[in-house]
């Protein structure tokens, strides 16, 4: 059988895309992901509390991601936290003091808007879960 | 092929939705870093679809003529959201959404008949489509979708059209959906003004059955985190406009220098969606075009009004094999819906109605397949999560 270049050319670029794509794959969206579904199994919503907490939940935490990346955009290991001056260390701490504070803001202001749409109960379910989603991760982490 | 105006405005459309997509990707360590704007992806997808050949009647003296069939058809689209608005009650607990996106479409069918040279009908479309959810159970759909048919680069052959679809769906709970509406399409080889009905049972990121009437029916199993299985049956088909170069004498007529050619295959097959990521997915399907059917229609003897054309000649051809696939490739980060069914439902209606009216569905790849455990995660991954307290 004749091989075509074309089929051959476009065989390569498909793998290469396939490649890529597993390589580019966000980490953020894999926690996440893993996370919905961690919380989901745990806490028992009905299908109108799932309908309602699922779009709440996940701007509460498109939110935090934002707020992270900023920071992290700033200060990450590359810059390795090495300041040149007193003034960009100071800088420093205070953006991370300022991250930690919208983050708390942020969830006192979801975590009122989780009450009128669940029972305290599932709400604070909720919270244990996500406690619970952490231990397992560390569990993991350990064990690799 | 000579390049004319269609595809000038294709590319130049392309080029601006690309360049816009390059701004997203540039790294500045001073800027704040925005939420994401909407809840879609950027799409560009890519179809290729081919029907076995099959022998014509030999009673029928245009068949007789026309000899074999078969059809090659190619496919490049995208559609990206150009509004996103979230709106709130007054206790910010429900957040309706009104989503709007441009869509774009290239499609050439090359018509192969044997006893004639073959024919490549080309098909562009320029449109909008609309999404208003009501963050409770509800969300309307409006596609414009209008479009130009021309064979090859005979410009008199040049057709405009306007396909369009207008829907009610109702998330009842995630596992179960119906939708009710109308569609004015060309997918049956003809022009029709249809009632959509469809039902789902299933959540849309697990195993689901779905009825979508006159779009088909699907049977969809997960496989793992990265696969998609699905049983189907659907319609593909359209309405072209073709060169009457080789003065087929339809009927009585034979002054027509350009032609309506309608086609439809029903197709009753395997689909295979594998999606490493939620920003690139392909699809491989096979099976079996049934009922297929090719029909003529004079131009000066239809009647412009809505209602449906008349046909000359009509020919329902046999069973034969098909394949299909095709690359969805999305861009940019969207904003969460994870669990969201009402979005879920959206993104399926998005997927599923492709802009062009020509019954390809790109695949449910931006909705995840829910992991069952977790296996392996990177210490970097968590750092967000873990707090030093956590520890101990």
């Amino acid at each position: 059988m004749k091989l075509n270049f074309k089929y051959i050319l476009f065989a390569l670029v498909l793998m290469l895309t396939i490649n890529t794509s597993f390589a580019q794959a966000d980490k953020k969206d894999k926690i996440d992901a893993l996370r919905a579904a961690f919380i989901s199994k745990k806490v028992n919503f009905t299908a109108s509390e799932s309908q309602a907490f699922w779009p709440l939940y996940n701007e509460m935490n498109d939110k935090l991601e934002a707020g992270r990346k900023t920071f992290r955009l700033q200060y990450n290991a590359k810059t390795n936290y090495d300041f040149a001056t007193d003034k960009e260390a100071e800088a420093y701490l205070a953006a991370e003091l300022n991250l930690k504070q919208k983050e708390f803001e942020l969830y006192r202001e979801y975590y009122e808007k989780f009450k009128k749409i669940l029972p305290v109960k599932k709400v604070s379910a909720v919270r244990r879960a996500e406690d619970d989603f952490k231990k397992e991760l560390i569990k993991i982490v350990k064990e690799n | 092929m000579k390049p004319n105006k269609q595809h000038i405005i294709f590319l130049i459309s392309f080029v601006l939705f690309a360049t816009k997509l390059s701004a997203f990707n540039t790294s500045d360590s001073t800027k704040k870093v925005k939420m994401p704007k909407h809840y879609f992806n950027k799409t560009l997808y890519i179809d290729y679809y081919s029907t076995g050949k099959k022998e014509l009647d030999t009673v029928n003296q245009i068949s007789k003529l026309l000899g074999a069939y078969h059809v090659n058809q190619f496919s490049i689209g995208y559609n990206f959201p150009i509004v996103t608005r979230d709106i709130y009650n007054k206790d910010s607990t429900k957040i309706s959404t009104l989503n709007l996106l441009l869509t774009g479409n290239y499609t050439s069918l090359k018509l192969n008949l044997e006893g004639i040279t073959p024919h490549h009908l080309n098909k562009f479309s320029f449109g909008c489509r609309g999404f208003y959810s009501n963050g409770k159970k509800s969300i309307f759909f409006v596609e414009l979708s209008p479009f130009v048919t021309q064979d090859g680069s005979y410009e008199y052959t040049k057709t405009y059209r306007l396909a369009s679809t207008v829907l009610y769906n109702f998330t009842a709970t995630p596992s179960f959906s119906f939708r009710v509406g109308y569609t004015r399409s060309f997918l049956w080889g003809n022009r029709y003004q249809l009632p959509y009905v469809g039902i789902r049972v299933g959540r849309l990121d697990k195993t689901n059955f779905s009825v979508q009437f006159p779009r088909g029916m699907t049977l969809c199993i997960p496989i793992g985190k990265h696969v998609r299985t699905s049983l189907y049956t659907k319609p593909q088909g359209g309405l072209y406009t073709f060169a009457n170069t080789d003065s087929l004498k339809i009927g009585n007529v034979n002054e027509n220098d350009k032609l309506y050619f309608g086609r439809y295959e029903f197709l009753s097959g395997m689909r295979l969606d594998i999606q490493p990521s939620e920003f690139f997915n392909f699809y491989l399907s096979t099976g079996f075009t049934t009922r297929n059917k090719i029909q003529f229609y004079s131009t000066t003897l239809v009647k412009d009004n809505n209602s449906t054309y008349t046909n000359y000649y009509s020919e329902k051809i046999g069973a034969s094999i098909f394949a299909n696939f095709g690359l969805v490739f999305r861009f940019g980060k969207t904003k969460s819906t994870y669990n969201n069914s009402l979005m879920y439902d959206a993104k399926d209606i998005n997927n599923s109605i492709d802009p062009g009216d020509n019954g390809l569905n790109k695949g449910n790849g931006d909705i995840p397949i829910p992991a069952k455990n977790i296996q392996k995660v990177n210490p970097d991954e968590i750092l967000d999560l873990i707090e030093t307290q956590d520890l101990y």
